[in-house]
């Protein structure tokens, strides 16, 4: 894992001293992959809201822990992931948000509705309309998985960790993130499938 | 390789995690197999779709409620005690401390024991060496304190002058309530002359007796060198005035003239300074009355602070101005 740089050190070093300008831009430049990670666990905008909140005020309170092996915006990752996995509410709120449906409206943002977001995978129409309709059936999947077996897909197959560093992140061995995972895929397929038919 | 044992390593497989041989035997058994190839295409499917999923922005005010929150926490912290704020920081140097403490316990501990590698053998004569070199130390304190009696007798005889002269102030500045000793004018005023050679101090002295040549009750403040000069010639003719700075102090005097039945000792029991006037209490001392028929005329004289405020006898109650005062 890649320590932070000598700009980002530098802030890390004013915000411990209590330079409040320096701690918000470590939170800009890292609050769309905290954000995101948070939307992708929680599966709803207010949870992510909170968790994501939640997560850079922990990295406020305990900067000065923070031993700068990493990146600050992989330190919050790894903040947010403990979070949401010691964080009771968040499931239960997970349960109520798992029956909204997808061919509905998103969420609102804040009162403000939108539609969710469809990834711009490829210029044909035809393959856009299945991929979309494959996005929309494997959130709505993934939505419907357990704990363990989403936070395996969210890491793997959404942020593109490699084993080790899902080890890491989880403090697991090697091994059970394989069989953890090889578990959540084939979850996550039986689920595809009942969405898609 | 049967079906189950395709499937469950059909994830890994996707990954391209397996060996190399395994990786080819499932890609064999996968060409060969429908289901498991329906299977892994469906899970490729679906994995891929999750790949394809767009990072997700914060909202706009994100960042706003976010500073909302750090100034609560930022509020928090400052009611709370610097040492929960700095922990982080501190638990090094606290814990530095505490080994620096232990380390001199416990260094302090095995200097006093021989050391771990030494035989019985090496620590007897080591310890005979110590028991030699104490035995000589007392030896020479002894020695010290056998010399000490020659240097002791000077500096107890200046101790005691010291307490006795504390006592003295203590005696003079507050109500005298000791018997007064029954003694002659001459013997008393020749006992304070002979303590100061001719001076004398605020409060360290005065002068009692059952006899003096004032043979009229008189109670006076005498402020200069001349009256006191002329009051000790009819008090003690036979002896020279004591020599007293008037400068500085004032003396009080009291004679209970010529009695033949009262043999009771006249006594200043207090004097007390106020802005505009010194009061002087007098009195009788009844248990330093003395026995016989011989001529009886106590006295005391007491010095004081050199005051321009106006004295007052008072004796039980009654006030008197002093007789012969300036």
């Amino acid at each position: 894992m890649n320590g932070p740089d000598g700009n980002e050190r530098q802030l890390v070093e004013r915000a411990r001293t209590g330079d409040r300008q320096a701690f918000t831009q470590l939170v800009q430049e890292s609050s769309g992959r905290i954000y995101s990670l948070a939307f992708r666990l929680c599966g709803n905008r207010p949870d992510a809201d909170d968790l994501s909140q939640e997560a850079f005020l922990q990295a406020y309170r305990t900067l000065g822990s923070f031993r700068q092996d990493c990146a600050f915006s992989s330190w919050v990752y790894r903040i947010t992931v403990n979070l949401w996995k010691n964080s009771v509410r968040y499931e239960k709120r997970r349960l109520f948000s798992r029956h909204v449906s997808l061919d509905e409206p998103g969420e609102t943002d804040r009162g403000r509705s939108e539609p969710l977001p469809v990834p711009d995978c490829g210029p044909d129409p035809a393959e856009q309309l299945e991929r979309e309709s494959d996005f929309r059936a494997a959130a709505r999947a993934l939505d419907s998985l357990g704990k363990k077996d989403k936070i395996m897909l969210v890491l793997s197959d959404i942020e593109q960790k490699s084993y080790n560093e899902i080890a890491e992140l989880l403090q697991c061995p090697l091994g059970t993130v394989r069989s953890r995972l090889s578990r959540a895929r084939e979850n996550l397929r039986q689920a595809f499938e009942k969405i898609t038919g | 390789m049967k079906c189950s044992e395709c499937r469950e390593n059909l994830s890994v497989y996707i990954d391209g995690e397996l060996p190399e041989a395994e990786q080819h035997d499932i890609a064999l058994h996968v060409r060969d197999c429908p289901d498991c190839a329906a299977v892994l295409e469906r899970m490729r499917r679906a994995v891929h779709a999750l790949s394809c999923m767009p990072q997700e922005a914060p909202p706009p005010d994100f960042m706003v409620r976010l500073n909302e929150r750090l100034d609560a926490e930022d509020l928090r912290r400052s009611r709370r005690p610097w040492f929960f704020l700095n922990w982080p920081y501190l638990l090094p140097g606290a814990a530095t401390i505490a080994v620096a403490c232990l380390a001199i316990v416990l260094v302090s501990r095995f200097m006093e024991i021989p050391l771990p590698d030494s035989t019985p053998q090496q620590v007897l004569p080591r310890i005979s060496q110590q028991q030699d070199k104490l035995a000589s130390g007392n030896a020479k304190v002894k020695a010290e304190l056998k010399s000490a009696p020659a240097v002791m007798p000077q500096a107890e005889a200046e101790r005691k002058n010291l307490v006795a002269s504390q006592k003295e102030q203590l005696r003079a500045s507050q109500p005298e309530t000791r018997p007064a000793p029954a003694a002659s004018a001459t013997k008393d005023t020749a006992s304070a002359m002979k303590k100061t050679g001719g001076a004398a101090t605020p409060g360290s002295f005065e002068w009692r007796g059952s006899t003096s040549g004032i043979q009229e009750p008189t109670a006076v403040a005498i402020y200069d060198e001349e009256a006191w000069a002329k009051l000790w010639q009819r008090h003690a003719p036979e002896i020279p005035a004591p020599k007293i700075d008037f400068n500085r102090f004032m003396a009080l005097a009291v004679f209970q003239g010529l009695e033949s039945q009262e043999r009771c000792c006249v006594k200043i029991t207090g004097i007390i300074k106020e802005t505009k006037k010194i009061r002087v209490f007098f009195g009788f001392d009844e248990t330093a009355s003395e026995k016989g028929s011989g001529p009886f005329s106590s006295f005391h004289i007491k010095l004081i602070k050199k005051s321009a405020a106006p004295v007052v006898f008072m004796e039980s109650g009654e006030e008197k101005q002093p007789v012969g005062t300036r």
